[in-house]
């Protein structure tokens, strides 16, 4: 996916905008020009294998660490150290560290000082949601607790602009659901900008709106979730039917059990679709999961081909 | 043109307000900031305290706690509160990089809140060695928070004293947290091992000048306010020196 169709929105509603950013760290290259937007009021995946840069982005972009080379505008600003810009942000990450002995309860106390848009009703039903204790010390909860102190304070905080970086780490599958509907419905409640990092890409499909995929420092995807959603297809019917389709179509994937075949190919036009339909074919999702597997396995072969 | 993204408030906080939020910040856990230090301070008054009792009960009464002026005890809390300002930008530090403050406000807030908390206890101990001299030593004679070292004299005296005396502490404190957050532990061992240059710098100094007489004399003629007084001038370059190190500083796991 070119980064062409993530500028066919116009640019000026660009809340987050990224040129030819580079990151090192000593001899290591974390960021290597790397160059993407985010439009307002969207929720945008960003995602990638361990290590990728992940992180380093988000860290840079919330002013957390300092550009080593490359353009960043946060709100038209560059973000470090700029206060007008970072009250409007607010970046929670898993490796949070909070002064000893704070409880939940100092941490949703002085939240609201920060954020001028934080919610305690909505910070009060999260903690039942979640089921946290407030009073007890936060280096007694267990690492989901911790996990949902984070997520309560970047869902109540209503900050135009927020950032989980993997918010899911220690959360039950109970607890990650509970945490996306709550952000599914307070977004759709309060639109901002959101942008979340997770390995979890299945569970969240459904809500990422535009999806960023970074592999060793670098951009391999940057497009609408709809488009990489369309970038292919199964196709599933009888052996011969099948193969009568899919000929002369970029083949992904292969499967067959017994007569059945499942075949998966590249983008399909409406007419495909339509023809596939009338010849009697079931067409079936691709996971956005096995997408991007797919998509950075390749470029990991490729680059690792180039070396 | 992405400028209109950021509607401009009528509720976002000024500058002042911002710094504010971050004393209120060092506050938030009235336990850690307030309670363990006093905490502290009583549990070594009445260590001392016990020690009086102990003496004039053993002595019938008949010996005099003049000495206990002398007692080192009180140095705890000043200890302490080196502790407090290392952790202070430590964890605090983070803590409210998380929230999105700038490491501007974060420093000066903290800076704020250290000036805070030592006018805070700076009104407590002047109070307390007024009280003391009033009860005549707490019925026994004793020294504790009226000693050689603070707290007697006339009132400006008092709080200046213990004023600057915290707030050296204070300072030397975040300077070393500040440098351990930036540079971590090398740089934690950089720095002790300027202080350790200077301090066998300075010994090697007054050895070869023999100067230990005139050292002497120069701290009984200063007194603890004089003392305190040259203290000021590493408080303040303590204090502007953590700037400069936080600006840069990261807060990484």
């Amino acid at each position: 996916m070119t980064p062409a169709s993530s500028t066919a929105t116009p640019t000026a509603t660009a809340v987050v905008e990224v040129e030819n950013l580079s990151k090192h760290f000593g001899n290591v290259t974390a960021l290597d020009r790397v160059s993407f937007s985010i439009q307002k009021d969207s929720i945008t995946g960003l995602l990638g294998r361990n290590g990728a840069g992940k992180t380093t982005i988000m860290q840079l972009l919330t002013g957390q660490d300092f550009v080593t080379e490359g353009e960043v505008r946060v709100f038209g600003h560059h973000p470090a150290e700029n206060a007008h810009v970072l009250r409007n942000i607010s970046f929670i990450k898993e490796s949070q560290k909070y002064p000893d002995d704070f409880r939940p309860k100092h941490v949703f106390r002085s939240a609201p000082w920060f954020f001028e848009n934080w919610d305690a009703d909505l910070a009060e039903r999260l903690v039942d949601d979640f089921r946290l204790p407030t009073n007890r010390k936060i280096k007694k909860l267990s690492r989901g607790q911790l996990s949902a102190v984070g997520v309560i304070v970047g869902l109540a905080s209503r900050a135009p602009l927020t950032f989980f970086d993997e918010p899911y780490l220690g959360l039950d599958a109970v607890a990650r659901q509970i945490f996306y509907d709550r952000l599914l419905a307070d977004y759709a409640e309060h639109p901002r900008t959101i942008v979340l990092s997770t390995h979890l890409i299945d569970e969240v499909s459904n809500m990422l709106e535009h999806v960023v995929v970074i592999d060793s420092g670098r951009i391999i995807m940057d497009a609408a979730a709809e488009d990489v959603r369309d970038s292919a297809t199964t196709v599933v019917g009888t052996r011969s039917a099948v193969e009568a389709f899919v000929s002369g179509r970029e083949i992904l994937h292969r499967d067959a059990l017994g007569g059945l075949a499942s075949v998966t190919v590249g983008r399909l036009g409406s007419d495909d679709r339509a023809a596939a339909t009338a010849a009697g074919l079931e067409l079936a999702p691709v996971s956005l999961q096995q997408l991007i597997v797919r998509k950075t396995t390749a470029t990991y072969g490729e680059a690792g081909g180039e070396s | 043109m992405t400028t209109a993204l950021l509607e401009a408030s009528t509720t976002a906080p000024g500058a002042f307000a911002r710094i504010w939020n971050v004393v209120r910040l060092h506050y938030t856990n009235r336990w850690t900031i307030l309670g363990v230090p006093w905490m502290i301070i009583g549990f070594v008054f009445l260590v001392n305290l016990a020690i009086w009792i102990i003496i004039r009960s053993a002595s019938g009464g008949q010996t005099s706690l003049d000495g206990t002026q002398w007692s080192g005890s009180t140095a705890y809390i000043f200890i302490y509160s080196i502790v407090v300002a290392v952790q202070a930008m430590n964890q605090t530090f983070s803590f409210a990089l998380g929230y999105s403050a700038t490491r501007r406000d974060y420093y000066l807030g903290s800076v704020l809140a250290f000036g805070v908390q030592s006018a805070l206890f700076t009104i407590a101990f002047v109070l307390l060695s007024y009280i003391e001299e009033w009860t005549g030593g707490w019925g026994l004679g004793g020294h504790f928070f009226a000693n050689a070292y603070f707290g007697t004299g006339p009132i400006w005296q008092r709080m200046f004293t213990v004023f600057g005396a915290f707030l050296f502490c204070f300072f030397i404190g975040s300077i070393s947290g500040a440098v351990f957050v930036r540079w971590k532990l090398n740089g934690m061992l950089v720095l002790m091992g300027i202080v350790a240059v200077l301090g066998v710098g300075g010994f090697a100094v007054a050895a070869l000048t023999n100067a230990w007489s005139a050292i002497g004399a120069w701290f009984v003629a200063s007194g603890a306010t004089g003392v305190v007084a040259w203290l000021l001038i590493p408080s303040a370059l303590a204090a502007i020196i953590g700037f400069f190190v936080l600006r840069r500083a990261t807060p990484r796991g």
